[in-house]
């Protein structure tokens, strides 16, 4: 079986072809057929994305957002949607990053340029050259929705709901996927409990302690009261943080 | 019990005296593909068609020297575990495929490199993680507590496809290698270039980059966040910046400096050189004289080339 690729100079003539609305470039590029090295059963991968690209259009998108949610959390309702569709797909199709650039470019295009401006990056679209892990809009959404599940599958109370639309992108982005946080599902829920009851300002400081920890400790072989512990500081020390800020801004205004 | 840190704490605080001698004990660890190719701990670039990986396995010899150490830091083996972690890079999966007791380990170690599928089966590559772990604390009359959980030693191998840009991949730098180079001790980073770099075929077996062992593992941790790109992204300019003052003064040395005697652009080096001239528009001639004279004009060449001041601005960014 065969899935659909584009490497990275293809899906940045396409990004740039739509930008010029098709006067730039002369050629569209196709994209690459990459064979799965072991057997698995025949996916039509053009005709679940084409549907899938329905459901999370811009106009459901709108049609979330009117519902009261924020742009981030009409993201994390859809990585339920997209998680659900994709994870039966090959594994070695899932982590190949040429097909998440194919992905994001034909199908989830509109969807990006809503989510992360017309003017977004293309690493928005994982084609940025310099990272390893194309950490594209559609990519982000299934490790969101697939860290959710593997919460839920150790056995947390919490849905799959609440965790998706926790807290915001910057949460996701910083804490867990840029960070080694991602390995650490014990963490993620911890974070995610945390942003219940906490701001931003306090999850920062709750990131940066784990950070420190993990310099010396792994965590799934630490005591979960100890792991505790650390969240607590953090929250701790994020209030101080917070305090601190109040108290120099009013006397800065005095 | 509380655990005292506090959030100005320094990173690289090690949790008790005396761990640091545990630090190099697995950089022995090599990965076997096939049935020629071993590779050290580090960056393994392999061709595209060898990925997905097919077979592969991990190696490890303990000595006794180990199990010594242990034995004078009062750490019962049966508390240590040797784990091996397999991660991926693109789906956010992480797998123990090996947690094997000291106390029952037999030398030499073989784990084949096998797992979960969202891991293995990546076109990407995958990191494998090889850690020597305290499960238990460790406890006991007048000796301080050590906490569960903490690393002894820990080694990585990231395998990837070959790519131009990782073609410099950085190695640790521990004491032993500080002595070993005349460097001082304490020293964060090291570029090493082979004197007969110039006429080499590649760049590749000639240049290495050296970095703090306990900053490339935090770098390695971090390594998608916007201040480790800033810090790789330092360390490519410190490569360029070496690379092309040694190229000039290997030039002026061998008395080549003129065109007519190398054709410098058809030399792996030239490529570098050309590249960056023209990004900052420089001629190849005017960077080579800024290597002797203006070393700031050539930093901020290649700034202009490695696109630097779109990365510092994102790490600062992350950290404000």
């Amino acid at each position: 079986m065969k899935y659909p690729c584009y490497q990275l100079a293809q899906g940045r003539q396409v990004i740039a072809n739509y930008k010029a609305q098709g006067k730039f470039l002369k050629t569209i590029p196709q994209p690459e057929n990459r064979s799965i090295a072991t057997e698995t059963s025949e996916v039509d991968f053009d005709e679940v994305l084409r549907i899938l690209s329905k459901r999370l259009s811009v106009a459901e998108a709108e049609k979330l957002r009117s519902t009261g949610l924020t742009d981030d959390q009409v993201e994390g309702f859809f990585a339920m949607t997209l998680h659900s569709e994709l994870s039966d797909f090959p594994a070695q199709t899932l982590t190949d990053p040429d097909f998440w650039r194919y992905i994001s470019v034909e199908f989830f295009r509109d969807f990006i340029f809503w989510r992360d401006g017309e003017n977004c990056s293309q690493a928005s679209f994982g084609l940025d050259l310099k990272r390893r892990i194309p950490n594209c809009v559609p990519l982000r959404m299934y490790n969101r929705a697939h860290i959710a599940h593997q919460i839920i599958k150790n056995g947390s109370t919490l849905t799959l709901e609440k965790i998706c639309l926790a807290s915001g992108a910057d949460f996701w982005q910083s804490h867990v996927f840029r960070a080694y946080n991602r390995f650490d599902i014990n963490i993620v829920e911890a974070f995610v409990l945390a942003s219940m009851e906490n701001k931003n300002d306090v999850l920062r400081e709750v990131a940066k302690t784990v950070k420190q920890f993990r310099a010396n400790y792994n965590f799934q072989f630490r005591q979960k009261n100890r792991i505790e512990e650390m969240i607590q500081l953090g929250i701790e020390l994020g209030n101080i943080f917070v305090a601190e800020k109040k108290q120099s801004k009013a006397t800065s205004e005095s | 019990m509380t655990t005292s840190i506090k959030s100005s704490s320094n990173f690289l605080a090690r949790p008790f005296d005396g761990i640091d001698q545990f630090a190099n004990i697995l950089d022995t660890a090599i990965v076997k593909i096939g049935s020629d190719e071993v590779y050290p701990p580090g960056s393994i670039e392999l061709p595209s068609s060898q990925l997905p990986l097919s077979e592969g396995q991990i190696e490890f010899y303990f000595t006794k020297l180990l199990l010594d150490d242990l034995d004078s830091q009062k750490i019962d083996l049966k508390t240590v575990e040797l784990v091996c972690f397999i991660q991926g890079t693109i789906i956010a999966e992480s797998q123990i495929i090996y947690k094997e007791n000291l106390s029952t380990i037999q030398s030499p170690v073989v784990i084949p490199l096998q797992g979960n599928p969202l891991i293995t089966q990546s076109p990407n590559g995958f990191d494998i993680r090889i850690a020597l772990i305290l499960a238990k604390d460790r406890m006991g009359k007048n000796l301080p507590l050590i906490e569960a959980g903490v690393w002894l030693a820990n080694v990585m191998f990231r395998i990837s496809p070959y790519s131009a840009q990782s073609l410099f991949a950085a190695a640790p730098l521990d004491d032993q290698l500080r002595t070993s180079f005349g460097l001082p001790k304490g020293c964060l980073s090291y570029i090493h270039i082979q004197d007969d770099f110039l006429l080499s075929e590649s760049l590749e077996d000639q240049v290495d980059i050296y970095v703090d062992v306990s900053v490339l593992r935090l770098l390695q941790e971090s390594q998608d966040s916007a201040v480790a790109n800033s810090i790789q992204l330092d360390l490519a300019t410190s490569l360029f910046l070496a690379l092309i003052c040694k190229t000039a003064t290997s030039l002026r040395d061998e008395n080549m400096e003129n065109a007519g005697d190398l054709e410098i652009e058809n030399l792996p080096v030239g490529k570098v050189l050309h590249q960056v001239s023209v990004s900052s528009k420089y001629s190849i001639d005017d960077l080579l004289k800024f290597a002797a004279n203006d070393l700031g004009r050539l930093k901020a060449a290649i700034e202009t080339h490695l696109g630097s001041m779109k990365y510092a601005s994102a790490a600062l960014r992350e950290v404000s």
